[in-house]
């Protein structure tokens, strides 16, 4: 049940330790990995609060997890290529990683919303409410720490009023 | 041997060389007329914040980029500097300084060798008060006309100002912004520094843009003694100097190290078996996994 959680705990790290560093070496994989762990902790939270969602389930909690875990491959993909376009550019533009994730987020909730239809046995109603859930809350973990990351809600609006301002 | 098996020997002979290749020359600072000359970057964000490499890490990749001193200066929050000082006392290695990135609205403010969190929600120059009030150094942080904090009360107090930093490099309008901010400055308070910092985030910019910091003392105190009195050279991207002429003559009489990344075949190297592996391993793994209708 863990391969997969671990491996995009690997992706991660090598992630971090090519875009930041130029190079991959087994300590920056190993702290980055342990850093950013708890993306993956609370991935699982919400794909097991998913599951036991769905009491008409085919499979045990475990298994549902660890197919739940399937639906990380887009995300990995898109971490691989954002630090090949780091390590070939030199640069990380904003505007275009935020556009690109659209395709793995797309991807992701394709892949889960699958996952409740046929693993766990759910309507495509059930299914669509789920995934409406479960985005908001990544969604919601992902704004509270870039806002809180970036110094506030005020400092975020200005930063985007000031991109804008230069368009 | 599966595809996926040797997917993995190539990402963990990638990492093997790159781990190898991660052995950064010890350095001595230039010596010039009584000082030493230190390379420093003030402006760096790291993990937990909107950086993505830890402090520990922080400091390995600082000593790779040839600085001797960085500041780590999260939004807001002083938690992962205090992380990364406490780190550096296991290990020989840059000075690192606490420091934060002041972010209000109209201004942004990089506070370095303070201890506590400086409250953002007030003017600019209530927020240099307070910084000095901690022993810290403040520094205007990528002053654009677009930030309207600016007033003459909080310039005048300022330590120093960004006058290299990497938005120069997108646009010549910036940087002629920052050269007059730091003129303006520099009228008010003739101490007042030019600082030249990277502003790191996700990229491996760490020191792409530096400053020189001529102290008397190595440590910490020092460093914050040479900025307070104007004792700074910036520098950018392309090892353009920002600052005093007579001591940009003295920077220019040695020549400060730069990166230490080894050899660049190598290095290229151990990325490509890394990424490729790594790739392979996700492929190859997910092609034996579910399928979803």
């Amino acid at each position: 049940m863990l391969v997969r959680p671990a491996m995009f705990l690997l992706v991660l790290g090598t992630a971090v330790s090519i875009m930041l560093t130029r190079r991959p070496t087994l300590g920056v994989i190993a702290v980055s990995a342990v850093f950013w762990s708890f993306v993956v902790a609370w991935q699982l939270l919400a794909g097991a609060a998913v599951i036991a969602s769905a009491p008409a389930r085919r499979v045990g909690l475990l298994r549902g997890l660890d197919l739940w875990c399937a639906g990380y491959l887009p995300y990995s993909l898109w971490l691989l290529v954002v630090a090949a376009v780091v390590e070939v550019s030199g640069e990380a533009p904003l505007v275009l990683f935020l556009c690109s994730a659209l395709i793995p987020a797309a991807w992701t909730v394709m892949i889960a919303a699958a996952f409740c239809r046929t693993v766990l046995a759910t309507t495509t109603a059930g299914a669509r409410w789920r995934m409406t859930l479960h985005q908001a809350a990544m969604l919601g973990v992902a704004t509270s720490y870039v806002l809180w990351g970036a110094g506030g809600y005020a400092s975020v609006a200005s930063f985007l009023a000031r991109q804008v301002g230069q368009r | 041997m599966t595809p996926k098996t040797l997917c993995a020997l190539l990402f963990a002979s990638g990492v093997v060389i790159g781990t190898l290749l991660d052995r950064a020359p010890a350095r001595m600072p230039l010596r010039v007329d009584g000082y030493s000359i230190l390379a420093g970057d003030f402006h760096v964000h790291a993990f937990p914040g909107d950086g993505a490499l830890g402090p520990w890490a922080l400091r390995d990749e600082a000593r790779r980029a040839g600085l001797d001193v960085f500041a780590l200066t999260n939004h807001n929050q002083v938690v992962a500097a205090r992380l990364a000082r406490w780190a550096a006392r296991l290990t020989n290695g840059p000075i690192v300084l606490v420091g934060q990135e002041v972010t209000n609205p109209d201004y942004h403010l990089i506070a370095v060798g303070i201890e506590r969190t400086v409250n953002a929600d007030q003017p600019a120059a209530a927020a240099i008060a307070d910084v000095h009030a901690q022993g810290g150094v403040a520094i205007a942080a990528h002053p654009t006309t677009a930030f309207h904090g600016w007033d003459a009360a909080a310039m005048m107090t300022l330590d120093g100002a960004e006058a290299a930093h990497p938005i120069v490099h997108d646009s010549e309008v910036y940087r002629s912004d920052l050269e007059e901010f730091f003129q303006r400055t520099h009228q008010l308070n003739p101490r007042a520094s030019p600082i030249g910092s990277s502003d790191t985030h996700v990229t491996p910019t760490l020191g792409e843009c530096r400053t020189f910091v001529f102290v008397r003392e190595a440590s910490a105190a020092g460093v914050l003694d040479a900025i307070r009195n104007g004792r700074t050279v910036a520098s950018d991207r392309d090892g353009r100097y920002y600052g005093d002429p007579d001591l940009v003559r003295l920077l220019e009489r040695g020549t400060p190290a730069g990166r230490a990344d080894g050899s660049r075949v190598w290095r290229r190297a151990s990325l490509v078996l890394a990424w490729s592996g790594l790739l392979g391993m996700l492929l190859f793994g997910s092609s034996r996994g579910p399928t979803f209708s």
